[in-house]
Order: C-alpha cells, then structure tokens, then sequence
C-alpha cells in the first residue's frame, strides 16, 4: 500500500513538472473549462426565463446542481481522465505489453500517469458555484452536509472511474474506439439536469444500471437537504458494485488479449 | 537446472481477411473471413545460467512472439514454459521482477521528461534500493558513456542515446533474464557496435542469461555462441554457431587475384566458378579438396595472391530459410 | 472531376473503416441534444402548454428537425484540419493539385455519408416520434426552397469550422478556438433554445453572426409559413456569409500557409 502511495507521488510530480512545460496548455485548459461552465450558466438562465422550477428545481438549486457536477467532472478530468483515456492507444501500439510485464497493477499505472493540475482550478471555480446556488437558495444544515455529502461525493467519483474504466477497457476488444471518451462525456452531459425530466422510465435507469442521479444528483441533494438515508447508503453500495464489476471486466479483457492478440 | 525451460510451445494467431477496394469494405461490414496463422509452432528448447543466445530469423518468423510469451505479455496456445522456475504467463510479481524486456524501437521511457524521471519511477516499480539504484545507474552510465544525457529530455536525443537509457531502465534491478527485441534496429553503426559490446560485456560481467532476437546476422556473429534459428514458427536449427557453419557448409570460398589474366574455362576444370574477372577468380571448392586445389592453383596459375574463406553465415542462414530443411 | 470521385471513393473505403468512432461520434451529438427537448416540454407543460407560440408539439419537431440537420448539414472539419496542420501531414495535400479545402470537404463528405448510413434507424425512429405527434405540415411549396436553404447552410458551416481548423497554423492548442466555436454556434445556432424563446439580446447577437443561416433558418422554412419576402432575404444573408466566409477562408489560409513555411513547425 505505501509502495503504491510512493508511486502516486512520483506520477504526480511528473505530471505537475508536464503542466509547468506545457503552460500554454494548462491556460488553455482553464479558460476552456470556464467557457463551458459560463455556456451551461447562460442556459440556466435561459430556461428560467420562463419558469420558476423545473421537475421541483428552482433556479438556485440548478446552479448548485451545475456546480456539483462540474465538481465531479473536473475531479475525474484532473486525475484519472487523460490517464485512461490513453488505454485504446496504448493497445493498439503495443505499449500495453510493456505495462502488463511490470510487477505493478497496471489499472493503477494506466489511470494515475496523467493528472490535470490546470482543473484545480477550476475545482475552485465550481465551489464557488455551489457556494452561489447555495446562498441564493436553500441549503441543508452543516452537519447534514458534512456526513451526507463527502461519502456521496467519493461515490460519485468511484462510479465515473468504474464507468470510464469499463468504456475504455474496450479498447482490448476493438481496434478502432479511441474516441469512447465520447459516449462517456454524452451521457454525462445530461445528468447536469435533474434526470426526473426524462419520465420515470429513464429516471428508473439512471438509479441503477446507468447510475447518473447517484453520481451527480445524490450529492446536490445533500446539498439541499432533499436526500434520505436510504439514498446515502444506497449509493457506496452502487460504487462497489460498479468498481468490482469494472476491475473484473478488466482482468478478464487482459486475460483474453494475452490468449489471443 | 536450465533458466529457461520450453517444451512444445504453440502460439497461433486468428485474424480478418481483409482485400482492398470499396466494395470488399462494404462485404466486410456483413461478414468477415476469419483465418489462422500459427506463428509458433510446438518449439522445444532450454537455455542455462548466463548464456547468451541468439533468435535469429526474419521478420515473422515468430522471435517476438516466443518472446512475448517467455515474459508473460502473450499466452500460449498450447505447451509449457518455465523461466527461473516460474511460469512466465502466470505473471507473478516475483517473476516479473527478475526479468527485464526491451524491445528495440518501443519507448518505455517518458517521451518529455529526462531519463532519469523514467529511472526513478522503474525504481519504485521494481522496489530498488536507494543505494543500489544509485549504484547500478552510475555504473551502467559510465559503462555506456551517457553520464550527462540523463537529464535531458528523451525526445532531444538520438535513437543511440535513447536506446542506452532504455537499458539502463531495464537494467535498474539487475534482472537474471534480459530479453532484447531486435536492440540494434534502427540504430547507426557505431551505435550497433557499442550496444554489442555493451550487451557482450554485461553478460560477462553479472552472468545474466540474455535472449536476443535480431535478423541482423551482425547481432548474432558478434554476440552469440549459440544461434536458435527460427522461420515460419518452427527451429531449424539450435547449436552453436560455429557448428552450424560445420553442418551445413560442405565447401569454402577461394578468391585469387592473379599477374596475368587466366581463362574462366581454365579454371573451371578444378571446380565451379563463382566469378570472374581476367585477373581475379572467386571459387567454391569442397572442404576436401581445399589444400589440393589451393596447392594446384599456386603451382599451375600467376597468383598475386590467394584468400581462403568460410561462406559468410548470411548465405549458410538464407540457404536454411529458403530450403526449408533442418 | 474524375479525380474528386476517385479521391472521395478511397476517403470513403477508409471511413467504413472508423465505423466504430462515427457511430459513437454520432450517439456523442444526439446525446448533447437529448435532454433539451424533455426540458422545454416540461416548461411549455407548466406553464399551460404554451410559450409565445410553442407549444409541446412544436418545441420536440424544433429538436427532432435540429438532429436531424446536425446529422447532414453540419461538418466538422475543425478538428481534421486543426489536427493535420498540427502535425504537418497536411503539407501532403498542397503539393497534389487539389485545392487543400476541396481536400477537407471531400473528407468530410465521406465521414457524413458513412454517419448518415449509420443515423438510418435513428431516423426511423425520429420519424416515428413525428408521426405520434401528429405529423406536421410541410408547406408544399415551401419545400424546394426548405432544400435550397439547407443546401446553402452546408458551405456556411463547413467554411466557418474551416476557418476554425486554421488557426491551428498559430495556436499550437486548438482547443480554444474549438471550444469558443462549439459554444458559440452550439448558443447561436439555436441548439439549446428556439430564437424566439431566448432573450432578445442574445438573439441579436446571433443575428449577427453565420451559425443561424445554416441552421435555424433551413428549419424554419420547412416547418413555416414564410412570406416570400421573408426567405427572399434569408437566403441573401446564406449567400452574404457564404461569399464573405469564403474569403475570409482564402485569406486566412494564405497568411497561414506564409507563416508556416516562414516559421515552420
């Protein structure tokens, strides 16, 4: 375990010492991600141009709702994003051999080589929404916030990498599907609203097999003071499932590629 | 005990079909013929502490592949193997840390960041001590003159550099079984010389048992007793290189230079003429014949002078590839 | 042109290749959109079924034409062009005799054909939905020019995502200038929101500017009646920005490829 928090030091290093020779990426990145959040704003107020509340959520709560995903989306872009995105890549030339002959997990090596230090801040940026939305708006009692909110958030956060993982370690199945990322970002996209749009079919969904409301939804709740216990444990309990799911998926896909590439 | 134990070992490969034109593509978007090559095909063999051999064959001839296998990144079809006593495709971490790989033109350094970065990490990977870290990377720099490009940026060096950075990062914690993918391609030919010397002497030196596969038949003279040639996935041959010119080469190579010009029908009545120039003649004469025929020449023709030859391995190795025959 | 045929016959050949990526690219666009449609029906639904003039029925054809045009009309050559510049690659093209955005264009063709192919069952099923609304009138006569509309959006998108690819010759990350591009013709183009359902301002702004000749526009003259004053002067403005983004494409190639073989890269 301490072996693994020393390598973690040394890729993050080397990725902080990466952001500080590509600058101009790193400014790039930070005006970028402010782009989009300040596009998503404007369709908030879009929206409520015209209405008080959409599916039970005021303006404010929206805004909170935004922050709180950007919050995840940001945390999953800074750390393990790039790193796993590489994996179809890394297949199909042939560097994957080398990964898998070290004596290292190879999910742990392929998911923490490339960290995004331009995202932290912005990660301020988006507390600093949820602040807005929060102040603007109701907000739950601090000691509900502090016990409902971080296990939701580390959730989130262990769901998004299991998702991200399992797109991506199609990478070992076909040739061509670098661009996966894609449908990840897609369906993340929606969940910025509250998903209760979509019916209760879709919202059924997003509870369970394609878990956006207990990513992005659950945490903004606590936020609010709108979730239940229930909905509190019920969410490690998906994170588990997910992760065991995505880790399994994974060792079978590299056990077939060594049969058979 | 062998290092390196293989019995049997199979390794076949399914792939599409694919021909050309858009008419074929559109096909293929319904239905896609599936075919198989086997690219190893049932190898046996067993390798002892310390040596050095040789895989030799070209391209395709399933080197990598048995390599890939002997390191646990492919499994086999069908057979056994055994490396240091483990089974390579089990990929136990005590395996893996004992052996090292390298694969010549593949970077497994960080392509922006100084070669030391890349040293450091492997150092934690393969959990080295700081004493024996340090230790083994001056000493590896000093033997492969690269002390002051450690820290400069990988991408701003030459493929020589690059490839001795890769060895070093191999090297780092000092594995008993080194596999070289083709280590020399690519490289000029001073590089290739020094990687030799390099690779010579640190086997000589820490007796580390070293797989090399190239089809530069230069790799293999100047680094290998023994040379394991392998084409189309089967062994012709595994032995020692001298013994392999001894099997298969029934005949040596004269070339005279001669005063005065000689006629090609002349010296046909001896034995087959490869070339000939007026004043210079290039014969094959059995192994026999060779002191007769040289006695012969120098009494008989106005020699200015006369060389005795092996065949050059090339021809003995492309004579075994294209016959097909062990 | 026997020549674009043949180069556009193997761009083809090497995109059924990338199937793969263009349907995912493909569910990538319509996911963007999805969540819109659900969201205004739930607004127009709460506020009695009706928004200065929208109604449920015509907010989710508004979104299922928006697929469907951002399936044929819009081109993405930014990130293709942006990419070979990049590397260099595109340095191959300019010695053939072709003109590089020729190059790009047929490139993108074979990609929108290979995407259209894959978008067949999306598109039954958008029809489907259309049909359960009710179906919608198409005005007959109307509809020729609903064509010739859409037809002219394609150059104004492609020159303008053209242009954007070009500042690759610059910027060594593009990415900005993409991003600014996808928001911007994303908010102004009317992905999000109808015009009529955004604030007058804004609609001002987007007045100003390409993206919503190549794409409202054609929509509005296939779902309604337009005086033909109306798509008269539409059409001027299609024709306007498609000459002026034209040149502008010239101009801005020139000056990069100047810069790029003074600079190099």
């Amino acid at each position: 375990m301490r072996r693994y928090l020393k390598l973690l030091k040394i890729l993050v290093r080397v990725s902080f010492i990466r952001a500080l020779m590509f600058r101009a990426a790193f400014y790039m990145d930070i005006a970028y991600s402010f782009i989009w959040l300040g596009l998503f704003f404007i369709i908030i107020q879009i929206l409520f141009s015209h209405t008080e509340e959409i599916a039970g959520w005021s303006r404010a709560n929206l805004i909170v709702l935004l922050g709180v995903w950007s919050f995840l989306d940001d945390l999953g872009a800074g750390t393990f994003w790039d790193g796993i995105k590489r994996l179809p890549d890394l297949v199909a030339d042939g560097a994957m051999d080398f990964i898998l002959a070290r004596p290292v997990d190879s999910q742990f090596l392929i998911a923490a080589e490339r960290f995004r230090f331009s995202r932290v801040l912005v990660i301020l940026a988006d507390v600093g929404l949820i602040a807005y939305g929060l102040t603007i708006g109701e907000m739950a009692p601090w000691h509900t916030i502090i016990l409902r909110f971080p296990v939701l958030v580390v959730s989130g956060y262990i769901i998004a990498l299991s998702v991200v993982y399992l797109l991506h370690t199609l990478g070992f199945w076909f040739l061509r599907i670098n661009n996966v990322w894609a449908l990840y970002d897609g369906l993340e996209g929606i969940a910025k609203y509250p998903l209760d749009v979509f019916g209760r079919h879709i919202k059924l969904l997003s509870l369970t097999i394609v878990p956006l409301t207990v990513m992005f939804m659950f945490p903004a709740q606590a936020l609010l003071g709108r979730i239940t216990t229930l909905e509190v444990l019920y969410a490690p309990v998906v994170a588990a499932i997910f992760f065991a799911v995505a880790r399994w998926f994974y060792q079978y896909s590299v056990r077939r590629y060594s049969s058979v590439a | 005990m062998p290092i390196i134990e293989v019995k049997n070992l199979t390794k076949k490969y399914e792939y599409y079909k694919k021909a050309p034109g858009l008419l074929a593509s559109m096909k293929s978007l319904f239905h896609r013929e599936k075919l198989y090559t086997e690219a190893v095909k049932n190898i046996s063999f067993t390798v002892e502490e310390g040596e050095l051999v040789g895989f030799l064959g070209p391209n395709g001839a399933g080197k990598t592949t048995t390599l890939k296998m002997l390191s646990g990144i492919l499994y086999p079809t069908s057979g056994e193997a055994k490396v240091l006593g483990h089974v390579p495709w089990k990929r136990e971490k005590k395996y893996q840390k004992q052996f090292a790989i390298v694969m010549g033109q593949k970077n497994q350094l960080w392509w922006d960041l100084p070669a030391m970065d890349s040293f450091i990490l492997n150092k934690e990977i393969y959990e080295v001590p700081d004493a024996q870290f340090k230790k083994t990377v001056d000493g590896l720099a000093e033997l492969l003159e690269i002390k002051d490009i450690l820290d400069v940026q990988v991408r701003k060096l030459s493929l020589g550099q690059r490839m001795k950075c890769e060895l070093i990062a191999a090297l780092l914690h000092q594995p008993k079984v080194l596999f070289l993918d083709e280590p020399t391609i690519g490289l000029d030919v001073v590089s290739q010389q020094k990687m030799r010397e390099f690779i010579k002497t640190y086997n000589e030196q820490k007796k580390t048992t070293i797989l090399l596969t190239s089809h530069y038949m230069e790799d293999v003279k100047a680094l290998c007793k023994r040379v394991i040639i392998i084409d189309h996935g089967e062994i012709r041959y595994d032995g020692a290189l001298s013994a392999l010119i001894d099997k298969y080469v029934d005949h040596k190579v004269i070339t005279v230079t001669f005063t005065k010009p000689v006629e090609r029908v002349d010296l046909e009545k001896f034995c087959p003429v490869m070339e000939c120039t007026p004043l210079r003649a290039v014969l094959n004469v059995p192994n026999e014949e060779v002191k007769k025929v040289a006695a012969k020449i120098l009494t008989t023709y106005p020699v200015d002078d006369i060389l005795i030859d092996e065949v050059p391995v090339e021809d003995v190795i492309r004579r075994i590839f294209t016959t097909g025959k062990s | 042109m026997k020549k674009y045929w043949t180069i556009f016959r193997v761009e083809l050949e090497n995109t059924i290749a990338f199937r793969g990526p263009a349907f995912i690219w493909m569910l990538f666009d319509l996911l963007w959109i999805v969540v819109y449609p659900f969201i205004w029906v739930f607004i127009i639904r709460a506020q009695g079924g009706e928004i200065q003039g929208w109604n449920v029925t015509a907010i989710i054809l508004y979104f299922v034409f928006m697929a469907v045009m951002n399936n044929f009309i819009l081109m993405h050559p930014e990130v293709h062009v942006g990419d070979e510049i990049y590397t260099g690659n595109f340095s191959n093209y300019i010695v053939k005799p072709l003109s590089y955005l020729m190059n790009a264009f047929i490139h993108e063709t074979a990609w929108k054909v290979v995407r259209t192919i894959l978008f067949v069952p999306i598109l039954f099923l958008l029809i489907l939905i259309i049909l359960r609304l009710g179906g919608f009138t198409i005005h007959a006569n109307q509809a020729p020019f609903a064509i010739l509309v859409a037809l002219l959006a394609v150059p104004i998108y492609f020159l303008s995502a053209f242009i954007i690819g070009l500042t690759s010759f610059w910027l060594e990350d593009s990415s900005i200038a993409r991003t600014i591009f996808w928001t911007t013709s994303g908010l102004f183009g009317g992905q999000y929101a109808p015009f009529e359902l955004m604030p007058r301002f804004l609609d001002r702004i987007a007045s100003a500017l390409p993206f919503k000749y190549a794409i409202y526009f054609p929509l509005r003259v296939a779902s309604q009646t337009m005086s033909s004053a109306e798509i008269l002067r539409g059409v001027l403005m299609q024709v306007i920005w498609m000459i002026a983004l034209f040149i502008l494409a010239k101009l801005v190639w020139k000056k990069g490829l100047t810069r790029y073989s003074a600079v190099g890269r």
